[in-house]
C-alpha cells in the first residue's frame, strides 16, 4: 500500500491521463466532453442525467477506433457505455442517470470515468475524469419568520385516539429520513412519532404557524456525508452547508392556511469545472396563517394547557377564517363555523364542555374543555358558558384577544333562535356570555340569533346574527330587561 | 423484505398487563378483554371509531361499545359443545395469552393464543394506519372431535348514545354482513366474514343464535355474523377472519369491511437503500495488486497535488492502475 500512497502524492495536478501504445502510428487518444457538468444527484426529480461524450480525434490517418466508457464508483458501482468511431468526427454519446449498469444508484462519492480507445492499426489509448454522486435534498428544514416575533409555536393535542397529550413542535418542522421528500403531514391531531419516541429523530412534516404577512425563511441542515469533501456545492450564490436560510416570498396578509411549494436547484464545482446541477427537488410545506401570536391563556402552572394553540384547532377552523384581515373577521368566521356546526345543539341546561371554579357566574376561573369539544366525547348539547368560552379559546387561538363576557342577572329573553334549532323562542335566564374584543363593546354570540326587526320581543323573526354586533344593540335585541356585564376573563383551556 | 406476521411465534409469551391490551391509529381505537372480546375494562376501552378520518368533518365521538352493557362477543359452537367469549358482559370460556402490542407505522396489530383439551385458538388483532378497518384473524384447531363447528362474532353497537344518551341504531343484515348506523349521522360499523350468515338478534351470544336473527330493525339490538366451518377432526385447524369496517353511511362501512377480506397484514416495506450500487460483474479487477506494466507508459504532467485528500480520490486516482493490470 505504501508504494502506491507514494505514487498517488506525485500524481499529476491534473485528473486527465493518458496511456500511449509505443510504436503506433497515431495517439488513439479520447476527448472527453460533459456539458452538464460532473456533479448528479439521482434522487432529484425531473429524471437528472449528466450528458458524457466521447471523441478520438487524433488518429492514425484512416485508422478506425473503438471507444468505451467505464464509470467506477467509490464503492464499485460500474456503468458502462461503448461504441465504434469510425472517423475522427464520429462521437459517442451517453447519458448517466446515476445508476450503475445493474440499475441501482451510485452511492453518494466521487467516481472516475475512464474512456477507452482501441484503434485497427493496435493503438489504444485513455483518458479519464473524476464525477461525483451527491445527495443535495436539504436533511432539515426550520420554518421560521424574518422576524423571530412572526413565529408561532404549534402543537398537536393527543398521543393516539383517545389519549390527551399535548405535544408541542420543536426543532425543524421537516426532517428527512429517506431519498426522498416527506409529505406534509396530514393528520391535525396526532404527531407522527409515537410516545416516547425522540420527535427530532422521526421522519416529518409538520405544519408551522406564522404570523399573517411574514416573511417565512427555511433555515436547512445538510448531509454533509451525502457530498464529497472535492465538491462545492452551492445555493443562491452561498455555499450550501448548514445554517443556509432561504427567505420566501411574504405571506399573505389575512388569517388562513396554505401549502407552500418551495424549489430547490444547485450549482456544483469539482476541480473548478462548475455547472448547475441536473434536476431539481421540491419540498411542500403546510403553514399556518395566524392574525398574531397566540392569545390563549397560558394555565400549565395549574395543569390545564399551556397556550399553544393546536394544529386541530387551526385544522378544524382554517376554512372558516380564510381570509380574515382582522380580529373582527376571525370571529365572524368562526362564529358561523360554532352557530352553524352540525354537531353542537345549544342547550341552556347543558353544562358540558366548560368548568368553572368558584361560584357560579362569579367564577374565579372558567374551563374550556377543548380536546373534549373537538371528539364531541360529551355530546352535542352545550350550554352558552361552553359556547362562549369555544369561540373565543377558537379566536384566541388564532391570535385574537377575545374574552368571554358573562351577562345577567336575571332575565327574560326576546324572541332567539338557538344553534341546533329550528324555530325561535324565549327563554328565562339567570345569565347568559357571549364574547367580545373590547369590553362588551361589540359582541359575538355562537348560541343565538337574535330578532333583527324593531320589535325584538315578538313575531315575526328576522334572524340576526351577533358578529360584532354593538353591544348596546345586542343588549336590546337580546333583551328588554336591564343587564350588565358581571364576569369578564379569558377561559383555560384543557 | 415482506414477512407475514402469521408467521409470528405464539410461543413463549409474558403475561400481557390488562391496562396494555388495546391498540389505536388514526381511525379506531378498540380495547380487548383477555378473551379475544372486544371491552377492556383497565383500560376503560370499547371502541372509538373516527368514520371520516382525522382530516374529516366529523367528530369522533364516544365510545361505541361502552355505554350499558359493553357487549362484543365472539364464540365457537360444535356439535357437543360451545365457547363463549364476551367478558365482560358474557364472561369467558377460554383465556388467552397476549403478546405484547406492536406498531410498525403501517399496522397495529396484537396476538393471543389459548385453549382447553377440546380446541386451541390464536387469535390476531391488526388495525391498519388510516384505514377504517380491524381485522380479526382466528386459526381454530381441533384437538378433540368438534363435528360440525360454528364460529360468530356478535355486538351492540351504541352509535348515538355519545350523541343524544340513546342505545337504539338503524340495523341492516344481508349475508354475509351486517351494519349497524346512527340515527344522528348515519356514522355505521359493518360486520362480514366470508360466507357468513348475519342476523339481527337481542343479547345472541352463540353463533346458532346469530344465524337464526333477523334481518332489519331499528332499535337497540346485537348484530352478528357466523361462519360454518363444517366438521372438524381431532388435529384439523382452520383458520377465518371478521372484519370490521366503519364508514360515514352504512355503504361506506360495509365497502370497508369488504376490502378488509381481501387486506394482508405486512410489516412496513423498507425503501431499497440508495447506496446499495453493488460491484462491476468483471472478476475482481478491484482485487488486483497493481503492478507496473511494462507495454504501456503514463504520461504525468503537472507537480505533485497537495498533501491531502479525500480517500474516495485516492481511490479514483488508483483505480487506472488497477483496471489496467485487468486489461493487459
Amino acid at each position: 500500500m505504501i508504494p502506491l500512497v507514494l505514487l498517488w502524492a506525485c500524481a499529476p495536478a491534473t485528473t486527465e491521463r493518458t496511456e500511449v501504445v509505443p510504436g503506433a502510428r497515431g495517439l488513439p487518444t479520447p476527448v472527453l466532453s460533459l456539458p452538464d457538468g460532473r456533479v448528479l444527484d439521482p434522487t432529484l426529480a425531473g429524471d437528472p442525467t449528466l450528458s458524457l461524450s466521447a471523441t478520438v480525434p487524433t488518429r492514425a490517418d484512416g485508422a478506425s477506433c473503438s471507444v468505451e466508457l467505464e464509470l467506477v464508483g467509490a464503492e464499485g458501482g460500474l456503468a458502462s457505455w461503448a461504441g465504434d468511431l469510425p472517423s475522427a468526427d464520429d462521437r459517442l454519446d451517453a447519458r448517466w442517470d446515476g445508476r450503475t449498469d445493474d440499475g441501482a444508484r451510485f452511492p453518494a462519492g466521487l467516481a472516475t470515468l475512464f474512456a477507452w480507445s482501441q484503434c485497427d492499426d493496435g493503438s489504444r489509448g485513455s483518458a479519464s475524469v473524476v464525477l461525483a454522486s451527491v445527495r443535495l435534498l436539504p436533511q432539515t428544514i426550520d420554518v421560521g419568520a424574518a422576524d423571530p416575533a412572526d413565529e408561532v409555536l404549534l402543537a398537536f393535542h393527543k398521543s393516539d385516539l383517545r389519549t390527551v397529550d399535548p405535544q408541542t413542535v420543536t426543532g425543524p418542522e421537516y426532517r428527512r429520513t429517506g431519498a426522498s421528500s416527506p409529505a406534509p403531514w396530514s393528520d391535525p391531531d396526532q404527531p407522527p412519532w409515537s410516545v416516547g419516541v425522540d420527535p427530532l429523530t422521526v421522519e416529518r412534516n409538520v405544519p408551522a404557524g406564522l404570523v399573517m404577512g411574514a416573511t417565512p425563511v427555511l433555515t436547512v441542515t445538510v448531509d454533509d456525508a451525502a457530498v464529497p469533501g472535492a465538491v462545492e456545492v452551492r445555493f443562491a450564490d452561498e455555499p450550501w452547508q448548514d445554517g443556509v436560510a432561504r427567505a420566501l416570498d411574504p405571506l399573505a396578509g389575512t388569517a388562513g392556511r396554505e401549502v407552500v411549494d418551495v424549489d430547490w436547484t444547485w450549482t456544483a464545482c469539482l476541480e473548478g469545472d462548475c455547472a448547475a446541477v441536473p434536476g431539481s427537488a421540491t419540498t411542500s410545506h403546510e403553514l399556518y396563517r395566524l392574525l398574531a401570536p397566540s392569545e390563549l391563556r397560558d394555565g400549565s402552572a395549574d395543569g390545564y394547557a399551556d397556550g399553544t394553540p393546536w394544529i386541530g384547532v387551526l385544522a378544524d377552523t382554517a376554512d372558516a377564517v380564510e381570509g380574515a384581515a382582522d380580529g373582527f373577521d376571525v370571529l365572524d368566521g368562526l362564529r358561523d363555523r360554532v352557530y352553524e356546526d352540525p354537531w353542537l345543539l345549544y342547550d341552556p341546561s347543558d353544562r358540558s364542555y366548560s368548568e368553572y371554579d368558584g361560584a357560579y357566574i362569579y367564577w374565579e376561573s372558567i374551563t374550556s374543555e377543548l380536546s373534549l369539544w373537538l371528539d364531541r366525547q360529551d355530546g352535542l348539547s352545550l350550554y352558552c358558558h361552553s359556547v362562549s368560552c369555544l369561540l373565543s379559546t377558537l379566536g384566541q387561538t388564532w391570535g385574537v384577544d377575545a374574552e368571554q363576557i358573562v351577562l345577567g342577572v336575571g332575565f327574560q329573553t326576546n324572541l332567539a333562535q338557538a344553534a341546533g334549532s329550528s324555530s325561535p323562542g324565549r327563554w328565562y335566564f339567570n345569565s347568559h356570555s357571549v364574547v367580545t374584543l373590547d369590553d362588551g363593546g361589540h359582541v359575538w354570540d355562537a348560541s343565538i340569533d337574535v330578532d333583527g326587526d324593531d320589535d325584538p320581543y315578538n313575531a315575526p323573526f328576522d334572524a340576526v346574527s351577533p358578529l360584532g354586533m354593538p353591544g348596546d344593540e345586542y343588549f336590546w335585541r337580546l333583551t328588554y330587561d336591564d343587564i350588565d356585564i358581571v364576569n369578564q376573563g379569558k377561559c383555560l383551556v384543557r | 423484505m415482506v414477512v407475514l406476521l402469521a408467521l409470528l411465534s405464539s410461543s413463549a409469551r409474558a403475561e400481557l398487563p390488562a391496562g396494555d391490551r388495546w391498540l389505536s391509529t388514526d381511525r379506531v381505537a378498540l380495547g380487548l378483554a383477555s378473551d379475544g372480546s372486544l371491552c377492556n375494562e383497565t383500560a376503560d376501552l370499547g371502541l372509538f371509531f373516527d368514520p371520516d378520518g382525522p382530516t374529516g368533518p366529523y367528530p369522533l365521538g364516544g365510545d361505541v361499545l361502552t355505554p350499558g352493557r359493553c357487549f362484543e362477543v365472539w364464540a365457537i359452537e360444535s356439535e357437543t359443545d360451545s365457547w363463549v367469549m364476551g367478558a365482560p358482559d358474557q364472561g369467558s370460556d377460554l383465556t388467552l395469552s397476549w403478546d405484547e402490542p406492536v406498531d410498525d407505522g403501517a399496522w397495529t396489530w396484537i396476538q393471543g393464543a389459548g385453549g382447553d383439551d377440546r380446541v386451541a385458538v390464536t387469535l390476531r388483532v391488526a388495525i391498519p394506519h388510516g384505514a377504517p378497518v380491524v381485522l380479526f384473524d382466528l386459526s381454530l384447531s381441533a384437538v378433540d372431535d368438534l363435528g360440525d363447528t360454528w364460529v360468530s362474532r356478535s355486538f351492540d353497537p351504541d352509535l348515538d348514545y355519545w350523541v343524544d344518551g340513546n342505545h337504539s341504531t338503524v340495523n341492516l343484515a344481508a349475508d354475509p354482513w351486517a351494519v349497524a348506523s346512527s340515527q344522528w349521522d348515519e356514522r355505521s360499523w359493518a360486520l362480514l366474514a366470508d360466507g357468513a350468515q348475519a342476523g339481527i338478534c337481542s343479547w345472541c351470544a352463540e353463533p346458532s343464535d346469530v344465524a337464526a336473527g333477523g334481518a332489519s330493525s331499528t332499535g337497540d339490538a346485537v348484530l352478528g355474523a357466523a361462519v360454518d366451518l363444517g366438521a372438524l377432526a381431532a388435529g384439523s385447524s382452520t383458520e377465518l377472519r371478521f372484519v370490521y369496517g366503519f364508514g360515514v353511511d352504512a355503504e361506506a362501512a360495509i365497502a370497508a369491511a369488504e376490502d378488509g377480506l381481501s387486506w394482508e397484514v405486512e410489516e412496513a416495506e423498507e425503501e431499497a437503500p440508495v447506496g446499495d450500487s453493488g460491484w462491476s460483474a468483471r472478476d475482481g479487477w478491484d482485487q488486483e495488486y497493481a503492478e507496473p506494466d511494462e507495454e504501456l507508459t503514463v504520461k504525468e504532467g503537472g507537480g505533485c497535488t497537495a498533501a491531502a485528500a479525500p480517500a474516495s480520490l485516492l481511490l479514483a486516482l488508483l483505480a487506472p492502475l488497477l483496471i489496467h493490470r485487468r486489461r493487459a
